[in-house]
């Protein structure tokens, strides 16, 4: 779901960069000492979680784990997701480098978006209910992702309903499995590093 | 042991276990030349798959659409040049993935048609067609070599770690520098007041 380069009109690319750029002086002033070392660890989840396919028909994808950043990071998720796609761009040529910004919004703002959807209930309730958040909100964050590359792609492909369409049923089988990644994810660290899904009390020490 | 452990480590385990090299997902890179009278190519992921069944375009001078063809099982593509002209190939494998690649106009055969005459060209002494035939030979030795440099290795992986490393120790020392700044100015405000 990285968009190459050469794929996309001048204003799609530019209203990304504009949005990433936004995205990126939120997350920054949000970020504060507490935030370095899970951003750190999250892009490199991210970098790394690219290289793994789930095989899906005749094609495949791969996991995202956009959710799982979310919901540690917050809007922390822009530098942490935007580092990683720089990256995978230049490394993997995963992507690319005009698309940047266009790709950071891609994954970031659905990441951003689950965590404010999903994220108290996940600090706040026990084991059962978060595991199903969690997975609510792996799921989710690939499927917002997908709508939002169709709607980048509207313009070069002249159309929207059927690039969304194939997005979202090549993904359904990775939504399964980064909800079920996302799930385990988020208990295993409910359980031993609450902390760390507590970014609401980070905040308020910091106001 | 915590109990979500055992569970993440299936999750993990299910998810590596379903990891396939055939990838849709990674850059889609495309290739081809003049042969015989007709130009071949071939397209593949950077991951080291193929690109089966999909639609290839040939676009002339000015974008204008000139031939069609698709892919077959193994991700090549053939088609008789329509034209002599500089010939843009785009192989769209899917939303957003799409790679191209020029064949230009002094690689394509003379004729519009398609001659076996050049596959006997060295007993004709023809220079030209002798070039052709190096040409394809050393292209054809060299596409392996040239796919071989898209994939991704271990030490990409490794370095791009240790980049995000790097930025997470500059990000910690940038956020230490200003909380202790302001725990300075703190310091001080108490000291005067």
């Amino acid at each position: 779901m990285h968009i190459a380069d050469g794929c996309l009109s001048a204003p799609v690319l530019a209203g990304g960069a504009v949005l990433a750029a936004g995205g990126m002086a939120w997350g920054l002033r949000r970020m504060d000492l507490e935030h370095v070392p899970r951003a750190g660890l999250l892009a490199s989840a991210f970098f790394v979680a690219s290289l793994i396919h789930v095989p899906v028909g005749p094609s495949s994808a791969h996991l995202l784990l956009n959710g799982l950043v979310g919901l540690v990071l917050g809007p922390v998720a822009f530098p942490a997701i935007l580092v990683a796609l720089l990256l995978q761009a230049i490394l993997f040529g995963h992507g690319g480098l005009t698309t940047l910004g266009v790709n950071t919004v891609i994954m970031a703002f659905p990441a951003v978006l689950v965590y404010g959807l999903l994220g108290r209930p996940i600090r706040r309730a026990g084991p059962k209910v978060a595991a199903a958040a969690g997975f609510a909100a792996g799921m989710l964050a690939v499927a917002f992702s997908a709508v939002l590359t169709a709607a980048a792609l509207v313009l070069a492909e002249r159309r929207f309903l059927e690039p969304a369409y194939l997005l979202l049923t090549v993904h359904a089988w990775v939504m399964l499995v980064e909800g079920a990644v996302t799930a385990s994810l988020v208990t295993f660290l409910q359980r031993v590093r609450p902390e760390l899904l507590n970014a609401q009390m980070m905040e308020k020490d910091h106001a | 042991m915590p109990k979500g452990l055992p569970r993440f480590m299936c999750a993990l385990g299910l998810g590596l276990a379903f990891a396939a090299p055939d990838a849709l997902a990674h850059k889609i890179r495309c290739f081809a030349r003049a042969e015989g009278g007709r130009v071949v190519g071939r397209a593949y992921a950077t991951g080291g798959g193929t690109i089966k069944d999909r639609p290839v375009e040939v676009y002339g001078p000015g974008g204008r659409l000139l031939h069609r063809t698709r892919t077959d099982e193994k991700g090549e593509f053939a088609f008789v040049p329509p034209a002599r002209v500089d010939l843009r190939i785009v192989v769209k494998a899917g939303p957003g993935h799409e790679a191209e690649y020029t064949v230009r106009a002094v690689d394509l055969p003379p004729g519009p048609v398609a001659s076996p005459a050049q596959e006997t060209a060295p007993g004709a002494r023809d220079l030209g067609a002798i070039r052709a035939l190096v040409g394809q030979a050393v292209d054809e030795k060299i596409q392996p070599l040239r796919e071989d440099l898209d994939r991704i290795r271990l030490r990409d992986v490794i370095g791009g770690l240790g980049y995000i490393l790097g930025l997470t120790g500059i990000a910690f020392y940038l956020s230490a520098r200003a909380k202790l700044a302001r725990a300075g100015a703190d310091r001080r405000e108490r000291a005067a007041t």
